[in-house]
């Protein structure tokens, strides 16, 4: 057997590995935390504070033995983060907002501006941009703390309300984070934020939305209006059902179809919207050409009504001045919700389809 | 088909590794409006110098830019080459330093950053000493990986965009007055590194060219890309613009809930072999001119000086004004070099003849 | 005198082609020492020499007329066991059958003449000039006759030992396809891809290894295919084991890779004749040692080492997705350990919200970080592995009801490991017994802990790195002079038919088969 020689090339180069393997070992480790370790709150509320500026609440789901269990715990602090930060060193894990699937803001908040929240929201990495946003009137911490059980058996529960692919129906707002801080700086695009309430069955709620511009909120919208605004932000997926005083029809698809022009610094827009419907269920026995009529009226109507409560507070809740990008030049943009929004005359015409009629023949 | 796509590749990851983190937001707080003027009239004139470069190597084939310049007297080696080569070192040391930055901002917050800096430099170090036919080879067998992955998750924003969102179509050229607009620049002087390849690889100029249009497209595509989802104005304030566009996206499909991490790692290579080609360029230029220096010893001198000055760099905003200062000699080398070499090239051919 | 260190019929076996009886019996030395005219100086050479063995024969014998001529045999009893044969007497009815008349009546003067001049003798016998030759022919097993007043020794092939019998081959076995494996008869093994290849311009060479072995290596290509660059490098390198003492394939291999250090393997090894004859037909060069069954093929490139022979043996559609899936099960068994360990510490944002909640239950109450407990896990497995290597059969099963249990079960219920780690581990253990090259899957087993290191160190960002620096290393590799990579890096795309899809044979087989002439370094 040959004598172990170990060569010299061996030697210097074996040296620095080992150096820098040494010193990655010693410094490297700061990072490290273990995922049971870690605290990942799924929903935010934030509130306005008692004795400070807001009062945020946090609900945790914590690993225990079997099942993991939900704790609500929430600190106030001048800023979210102050709070946050509070809320931290009240919990042994450290904490992460990474995911963070939904934020609830107090409508009391909402109404003096929520503009600075958001910003927050987007400079901290941690939470996702696509969370959603809603709003509440009651207690945050009471939301929270009374929807623990539902949230232990499943904890995306929240989540789902809002998800497209679970429980979220168009009649709904499901308005992300990123739309929201869009309208921050954004000339022609607001939006709504459901408000949400305790239900009865200790779940959420709906109860209207609240229709945010320049960050405060300036009007409320019940179920139906938000089904329009859904529509025209081509929110729509799926079937929801719309009720008539004749029929139930369910509504399969929506198109719209926009025409804008400028005429002597007076903008106008004629929208086509193109409604697709199956019928559900009928009263009485209106003919298709009846339900066609009742549903082209009143979405008319609808319309026309939200536009011009919209025109009032200066809230482009329809991204109309989105169509007018073509139009416009920059600066003129930046002037739309002043000048060019509360002039606009716009009219809609509706036209509904009827596809089918269900597993029944109409005679 | 061998070698050519593997330099052709290279040439788009070179371009790319920058424009994925610091590019959008310069040229993004550059104009209100019309981004795609500042970035076609950028790549345009890059692509002017970029063909006046390969057409001045291509008359000597198989030499590469020193050989062809240095026996018309070393005075003019010395002229164009030394600040190339100083241009280089900074290229390196912004990227290398902004990027550190960016690694301790999304994913080690907590890690000192010098080490993270010696991450970088240490696998600089280990690329250049490898050679550049290995850098190439390397590109190729990461591209083959990250491309699909980097491309798959660009797509996936197409869920949300807002087209309206592309227009007003254009704000003028007041973006000429800007200074972040001069920060762009730096994108474009990737190209130089060509001047050495000859000797490693055959170029082929139409592969260039191609893979000029292809990095302009994806460029235009990443520029864009917050843009038609966030509007001009909110996507203008946003750091990294990409990532959060692509953290708005929601896919419940996928297994994973954020890809933003696998796209920034996916990213992060190309910068790690851009770095490796820089400091090697360096390396071969000391070689050409001062012989006498050992290869591997510059390479490591270099390493060594990029640690170094990395830690001198303490802020972002020291990266930022980095940028400015070395300015002038980024847009000297973007335009002296080709033109010196082609001249150079054609003044010796017509001797020759 | 002939200086002919090799003995007559070596050099016809170097003329002639393809022919495999002889084996190569030279000795490094340069000193010679011819064989005397006097017996007695030769026998006590021969003594003098063996003294010491017990099982080394010295037979003398009388023959001619009135038995007044004086021989002797000399072999070693323990590798010419069979006595059946008695050379000396086959000698001399050559003889008489030949040149002399009836009667026990040759003298020396016609056995030198017989076989000096080559005449047709019963058993084939070279004839010796040197004594130093005549011992190694001893060693070599066979039977040796020197004559007194003859200057020259007589040879004989006699060895019979017994030898294991070509069977199926144990660790490469496959579900559809010839199962025949080598053996350790160097001879055997070279007939077994003789009858594989039946066309001259297979070449075998042999070369002598030195030390106090001597074994015979041989190696063989198929002289159009092959690159003659590669195979001029692989002659240079392959001279050194004359110095050496070679045990087994693999010390060829150790001796020849470009690369020590790296931990990928450079050659491909098999045990398997179609494999062997397989690469030959591709353009490697096939090694084979005496007394060991194992074929080296030379170079081996890193896509090479995820095919198995079984993929030509199915149809296109199935190959091209059980490759797939091997270069998966590969990825896997690299990165499992390292994606959960980073996932978990650094990146829970990429794991599913409902996931996430399912696996903070499982780690509640394990002591240690991620990393540690992926390293015990890990830790387990190897050492499981090691075991299983060298348990004895009777005990084997039980020894594997016992390792599962230890690794699986009561670990997770002492609250040592989370079951997910447990699944991570077993993963990954199927995934690296998947591939079909032992080698490499020892490669990935080494790879695994830099990267779980790096992972548990800087998370996604630190197995990039690692990643980054492994593949650097892949790419600046070569092998025998070709780059390892190849044809991925550089990129030759009519050699990628058979790399990530398995092309048609139709295509495969009608090609051409000549390799690209790629340029290589000169070795330092």
């Amino acid at each position: 057997m040959r004598r172990l020689r170990i060569s010299r090339s061996f030697r210097t180069r074996c040296l620095p590995v080992m150096l820098v393997t040494l010193i990655f070992a010693v410094t490297g480790c700061g990072e490290i935390k273990d995922i049971n370790h870690r605290a990942l709150p799924i929903v935010m509320g934030i509130a306005p504070g008692d004795e400070k500026e807001f009062r945020v609440a946090l609900q945790i789901p914590l690993p225990g033995q079997q099942q993991y269990t939900v704790r609500t715990v929430s600190a106030e602090g001048e800023t979210v983060s102050q709070a946050i930060q509070r809320v931290q060193t009240n919990v042994e894990n450290h904490l992460d907002l990474l995911h963070l699937k939904l934020i609830i803001f107090h409508l009391d908040l909402i109404k003096d501006g929520i503009n600075e929240e958001l910003e927050y929201a987007i400079r901290s990495r941690q939470i996702a941009p696509k969370s959603y946003i809603a709003a509440t009137e009651s207690d945050i911490v009471k939301l929270l703390n009374s929807t623990k059980e539902r949230v232990e058996q499943d904890g995306t529960t929240f989540y789902n309300f809002f998800s497209q692919t679970a429980g979220w129906t168009p009649d709904i707002s499901n308005t992300q984070l990123w739309e929201a801080y869009r309208a921050v700086h954004s000339s022609s695009q607001d939006y709504m934020a459901a408000i949400v309430g305790i239900g009865d069955d200790e779940m959420l709620e709906s109860r209207g939305s609240a229709v945010i511009a320049g960050g405060k909120m300036v009007d409320r919208l019940d179920s139906e209006e938000m089904l329009l605004v859904n529509i025209f932000n081509n929110k729509f997926q799926g079937a929801v059902i719309q009720v008539l005083e004749k029929a139930s029809v369910m509504v399969i698809g929506a198109k719209v179809r926009n025409v804008v022009s400028i005429k002597s610094g007076v903008p106008k827009l004629h929208s086509k919207l193109t409604l697709t419907v199956s019928i559900e269920e009928t009263k009485g026995e209106p003919s298709p050409g009846e339900i066609r009529h009742q549903l082209n009226e009143e979405m008319e109507g609808r319309f026309m009504m939200i536009l011009n409560r919209m025109k009032k507070h200066e809230a482009d809740l329809f991204h109309i001045g989105q169509h007018f990008r073509r139009i416009l030049t920059p600066d003129e943009m930046k002037k739309w919700r002043s000048e060019y929004y509360p002039q606009l005359e716009a009219s809609i015409e509706v036209e509904t389809l009827i596809r089918n009629t269900g597993d029944l023949i109409d005679q | 088909m061998i070698k050519p796509l593997s330099l052709a590749v290279t040439f788009i990851y070179i371009h790319l590794s920058m424009s994925f983190f610091l590019f959008p937001e310069f040229l993004l707080t550059s104009t209100d409006a019309g981004f795609w003027q500042p970035l076609v009239i950028n790549a345009l004139l890059q692509l002017a110098f970029l063909l006046l470069l390969l057409i001045g190597l291509r008359k000597f084939p198989n030499r590469d830019a020193i050989e062809i310049v240095n026996p018309m007297g070393k005075l003019w080696s010395l002229i164009l080459f030394v600040p190339l080569a100083i241009q280089f070192f900074f290229c390196a040391l912004i990227m290398v330093r902004g990027h550190s930055e960016l690694v301790s901002m999304i994913f080690l917050p907590l890690t000192p950053v010098w080490l993270i800096t010696l991450l970088f430099v240490i696998i600089a170090l280990y690329g250049a000493l490898c050679g550049l036919k290995t850098i190439l080879r390397t590109s190729l067998v990461i591209s083959a990986f990250c491309l699909p992955i980097i491309c798959f998750s660009l797509l996936t924003t197409a869920k949300l965009f807002d087209i309206d969102n592309f227009f007003p179509l254009s704000d003028g050229f007041s973006f000429v007055f800007n200074r972040s607009y001069y920060r762009t620049f730096t994108l474009y002087t990737g190209f130089l590194f060509l001047c050495f390849v000859p000797t490693v690889t055959h170029v082929r100029i139409r592969w260039i060219a191609v893979a000029w249009g292809g990095f302009v497209v994806v460029l235009l595509f990443s520029v864009y890309m917050p843009v038609l989802i966030y509007g001009s104005e909110s996507a203008a304030t946003l750091r990294f613009p990409v990532i959060a566009a692509m953290d708005s996206v929601e896919l419940p499909w996928l297994i994973f809930d954020r890809i933003t991490m696998i796209y920034s790692i996916c990213t992060m290579i190309f910068v790690f072999l851009y770095i490796s080609v820089m400091v090697w360029a360096v390396g071969y230029i000391s070689d050409k001119l001062a012989p006498r220096i050992p290869k591997r010893m510059m390479i490591i001198l270099t390493s060594a000086a990029l640690f170094i000055g990395a830690h001198f760099v303490k802020t972002w905003h020291n990266v930022e004004q980095l940028i400015d200062w070395t300015q002038p000699l980024r847009l000297y080398s973007m335009t002296a070099i080709p033109l010196g070499i082609f001249i150079i090239a054609t003044l010796r051919k017509g001797n020759e003849t | 005198m002939t200086n002919n260190s090799t003995g007559t019929p070596q050099s016809e076996t170097n003329k002639a082609i393809g022919t495999m009886s002889t084996e190569t019996v030279s000795s490094g030395q340069n000193t010679q020492l011819p064989i005397s005219e006097q017996l007695s100086d030769n026998i006590e050479y021969l003594e003098k020499t063996f003294a010491g063995s017990s099982d080394i024969v010295f037979k003398h014998w009388n023959y001619g007329p009135e038995l007044q001529y004086t021989a002797c045999s000399v072999y070693y009893e323990s590798l010419v066991q069979e006595d059946t044969e008695n050379y000396m007497k086959i000698t001399l009815q050559d003889l008489v059958m030949h040149e002399v008349g009836p009667g026990m009546e040759a003298t020396p003067q016609d056995i030198r003449g017989f076989f000096e001049h080559d005449g047709v003798s019963g058993k084939k016998a070279s004839v010796i000039t040197d004594l130093l030759q005549l011992v190694d022919h001893i060693s070599n097993g066979r039977l040796i006759i020197v004559f007194e007043g003859w200057n020259k020794g007589l040879s004989y092939k006699a060895q019979s030992v017994e030898t294991r019998q070509v069977s199926e081959s144990v660790n490469e076995s496959v579900v559809q396809g010839p199962r025949e494996s080598t053996v350790e008869n160097l001879q055997k093994n070279l007939g077994l891809l003789r009858l594989r290849l039946k066309t001259p311009k297979f070449k075998i060479e042999m070369i002598t290894a030195g030390g106090e072995t001597k074994t015979a290596v041989a190696y063989g290509y198929i002289e159009d295919v092959v690159d003659k660059e590669m195979l001029a490098e692989f002659k240079n390198r392959i001279a050194q084991i004359a110095d050496l003492e070679v045990l087994e394939t693999s010390y060829i291999e150790q001796i020849i890779e470009d690369s020590t250090y790296s931990p990928f393997p450079q050659h491909r090894y098999t045990e398997r004749t179609d494999m062997a004859v397989a690469g030959m037909l591709e353009g490697k060069i096939a090694v084979l040692v005496q007394g060991t069954g194992g074929i080296l093929l030379c170079p081996g490139l890193f896509t090479e080492f995820f095919q198995s022979s079984e993929d030509y043996y199915q149809r296109t559609v199935n190959s091209t997705l059980i490759r797939w899936l091997r270069i998966v099960a590969f990825l896997i068994a690299l990165t499992l350990p390292s994606v959960y360990i980073a996932l978990s510490t650094f990146h829970p944002e990429l794991i599913p919200t409902v996931l996430l909640l399912a696996v903070l239950n499982a780690r509640e109450g394990i002591p240690l970080p991620a990393f540690f407990e992926a390293l015990l896990m890990e830790f387990f497995f190897e050492l499981m592995r090691e075991a299983g290597v060298r348990l004895p059969r009777p005990v084997g099963s039980a020894v594997s009801i016992v390792g599962a249990l230890v690794i699986g079960d009561a670990a997770i219920s002492a609250g040592i490991a989370s079951p997910i780690m447990v699944i991570v581990v077993a993963l990954t253990g199927i995934a690296s017994f998947s591939i079909p090259q032992y080698n490499i899957a020892i490669s990935l087993r080494i790879l695994r802990f830099p990267l779980m290191i790096s992972a548990a160190v800087m998370g996604g960002f630190g197995m990039m790195i690692c990643f980054l620096f492994i593949l650097l290393h892949l790419c600046k590799l070569r092998t025998l002079g070709q780059p390892y990579l190849a044809p991925l890096a550089p990129l030759r795309l009519s050699e990628l038919r058979d790399v990530l899809i398995r092309v048609p044979l139709k295509t495969l087989l009608r090609s051409p088969r000549d390799l690209h002439k790629h340029k290589h370094k000169p070795v330092k």
